[in-house]
């Protein structure tokens, strides 16, 4: 298709498939991600995204005026990858080539592992055996990080809920019989310890783990004021009388995996995976997912096929590239052309 | 809506101040007067912002208070730093600084939040960063459009006209581009998919996708047009403040971002 007339007919089709997409948009986000990732692994939704990342890539084809301008051709080529490499990391590829080759990659799954297990089972998330990967991996440890302040929930008449920091030093009024609340100490390792019959309340050094909060509580319904250490998932009344309650709670910085990659039973990598610092291995990202939070002794791990992932990441590197270059570089090309001229 | 009675909150109220006295003294038509009231009010809104960081020790973009306090820090500035954001008149941008300031004192929640594990990674910053210098040209694209699209309406400013709006859409394209991708690396690190079709992400891709729209057709048509133009510029920004705003907010769109759903317990 030449000439003006080509371009401007190639270009009517492009913002007729832009708007068809943005108002496709619209109305999944009011589907919710679920059923908006059935609908984009099915094959007329998949057909109109082929047919955007395809006209995209012939617009630049087959118009004489954007074969110059290779930002433009970087910005759709970038348009093309990413739409590529999605399509192939889909899930219907993947069921699609697993049907054609019987063992093929897993798209998606889950490990669960207790410490000192070894693994290569994957399942679904409702714990449907999915296959077997070619490796396994063995956990090692497993650790929960937490912040230094936790916070302290309060529940209150009629089910409201407040969330305070339990920073050392701060005053809160409570919305519960009248009563203000002094964070005063914070404790790792809790422990009671009696001195000439004196009870004294120490943070002990080591390894160990009680973690408590000493609070001051004052208010017009309480007799005098007092002191209560408070405890992660033991809620505690302030007043019989007042339908309130305070719990500790410590907040989780990071959860970890130490785990080993063993081949053949032969250890080949030790490393460990925490969230948002994944695995990469023979096509696959290992994912730090989710864990045993009752006594920390197992650890979920997810597994997704790296499929289309580099055509993606080039994609990303053409469309910002391109834009740079065109919206930004071009502009400065030609302010200083100018100038010189 | 609760007064915010902390430090904090004295440094957003006193800058909101700032931006209302330089309003006040624009509309006296004391323009000598009116930089030098309004740069004030900027540096106090970078103070409450430098104060923020320094309080909860990360780069104050988790939640939507510290969203808007850093726009109405920015938004003012980059508008009083000249060149393209000069465009139109000073009082819309001072509007918008005390709306964005308003939010950030009485609407949403202050209290410091520690960071969640997923916030905690190193493209968090660049792709907050990005999109909020995004929002900011963007946002005063929608606005110079709004008024290209009344008819009979005062123009945003004597010089008004298709050129300036396709500038700053050139300017903040690039950055939403680049706010996408980094956001997709990071989910693609954080949670094992680049894209998750939650209803952040459809909003945000609804915006991305106006605005292209709008770019073709600027560059397939040229200068005809306007009101088709304008008119996607201005949906853009809506799609903008329905990213921000409404897909926070609404119960109606629970997903993966909820963690900036902080609306204060107040
Ligand atoms: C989200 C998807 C898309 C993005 C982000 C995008 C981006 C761009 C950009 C930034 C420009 C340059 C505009 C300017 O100079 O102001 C452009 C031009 C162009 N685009 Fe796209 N595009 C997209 C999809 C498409 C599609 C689907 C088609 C084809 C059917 C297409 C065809 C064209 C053509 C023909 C030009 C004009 C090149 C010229 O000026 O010679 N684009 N695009």
């Amino acid at each position: 298709m030449k000439g003006p007339f080509g371009r401007r007919v190639v270009m009517l089709l492009g913002i007729y498939l832009i708007l068809l997409l943005a108002l496709g948009s619209v109305y999944a986000a009011f589907l919710g991600s679920e059923t908006t990732t059935r609908y984009v692994n099915s094959f007329p939704v998949g057909l109109l995204w082929a047919l955007f990342g395809l006209s995209s890539l012939a617009a630049m084809v087959f118009i004489p005026t954007t074969r110059r301008r290779l930002p433009i051709w970087l910005i759709h080529v970038g348009l093309f990858l990413i739409i590529l490499g999605a399509m192939l990391g889909s899930e219907s590829f993947h069921h699609f080539t697993q049907k054609l080759y019987e063992n093929g990659a897993l798209r998606k799954g889950y490990l669960l592992i207790y410490e000192g297990q070894t693994k290569n089972r994957i399942v679904s998330s409702n714990g449907n055996l999915q296959g077997k990967l070619p490796f396994s991996l063995k956990l090692k440890d497993f650790q929960v990080v937490y912040d230094e302040t936790g916070e302290i929930l309060v529940r209150s008449p009629g089910g409201k809920m407040v969330v305070l920091p339990a920073e050392v030093g701060r005053n809160y009024p409570l919305n519960c019989g009248d009563m203000t609340l002094r964070v005063n100490k914070s404790y790792k390792n809790y422990r009671i310890r009696f001195e000439n019959q004196r009870k004294i309340d120490i943070d002990e050094p080591g390894s160990g783990s009680n973690p408590a909060l000493e609070i001051g509580l004052k208010g017009k319904t309480l007799m005098s004021a007092k002191t209560q250490v408070i405890f992660p998932n033991l809620p505690f009344r302030p007043d019989q009388d007042e339908d309130c309650t305070l719990e500790y709670r410590r907040l989780v910085r990071n959860f970890c995996s130490d785990v080993q990659l063993l081949v053949g039973g032969r250890a080949l990598i030790d490393d460990q995976i925490s969230g948002g610092y994944p695995l990469r291995f023979q096509g696959y990202h290992i994912y730090q997912h989710a864990y045993d939070q009752k006594s920390h002794k197992y650890s979920v791990l997810l597994l997704v096929s790296d499929r289309g992932l580099n055509l993606v990441y080039w994609g990303f590197v053409c469309l910002c590239g391109g834009m740079i270059w065109h919206f930004w570089l071009g502009g400065l090309h030609r302010r200083f052309t100018a100038m010189r001229t | 809506m609760t007064m915010k009675t902390t430090l904090q909150g004295f440094l957003i109220y006193a800058a909101m101040l700032g931006y209302v006295l330089a309003l006040w003294l624009y509309w006296l038509k004391k323009y000598e007067l009116v930089n030098t009231v309004y740069a004030i009010g900027i540096a106090v809104a970078l103070a409450a912002v430098g104060y923020r960081w320094m309080h909860t020790g990360h780069a104050p973009c988790m939640n939507l208070f510290e969203i808007f306090l850093c726009m109405g820090a920015m938004y003012p500035l980059i508008c009083f730093g000249g060149g393209l954001m000069r465009i139109g008149s000073r009082a819309y941008d001072m509007v918008v600084g005390i709306l964005l300031l308003f939010a950030a004192g009485f609407v949403f929640d202050a209290e410091p939040r520690n960071l969640p594990p997923a916030l905690q990674h190193f493209l968090f910053l660049p792709h907050v960063s990005a999109y909020l210098l995004a929002y900011i040209y963007l946002v005063k694209a929608g606005l110079v459009a709004v008024f290209g699209l009344i008819r009979g309406a005062p123009l945003y400013g004597k010089q008004h006209s298709g050129d300036e709006i396709y500038k700053l859409v050139r300017n903040g394209f690039p950055c939403m581009t680049m706010g996408l991708v980094l956001g997709s690396w990071w989910a693609k690190m954080a949670w094992g998919e680049f894209w998750s079709w939650d209803p952040k992400e459809l909003w945000s891709l609804a915006a991305f996708l106006v605005y292209a729209g709008y770019l073709h057709v600027h560059a397939g048509y040229g200068k005809r047009y306007p009101r088709i133009k304008h008119g996607l510029v201005f949906l853009g920004f809506l799609l903008i403040l329905a990213t921000l705003l409404w897909a926070n907010l609404s119960d109606l769109f629970l997903g993966l971002h909820d963690y900036a759903n902080l609306r204060g317990s107040s």
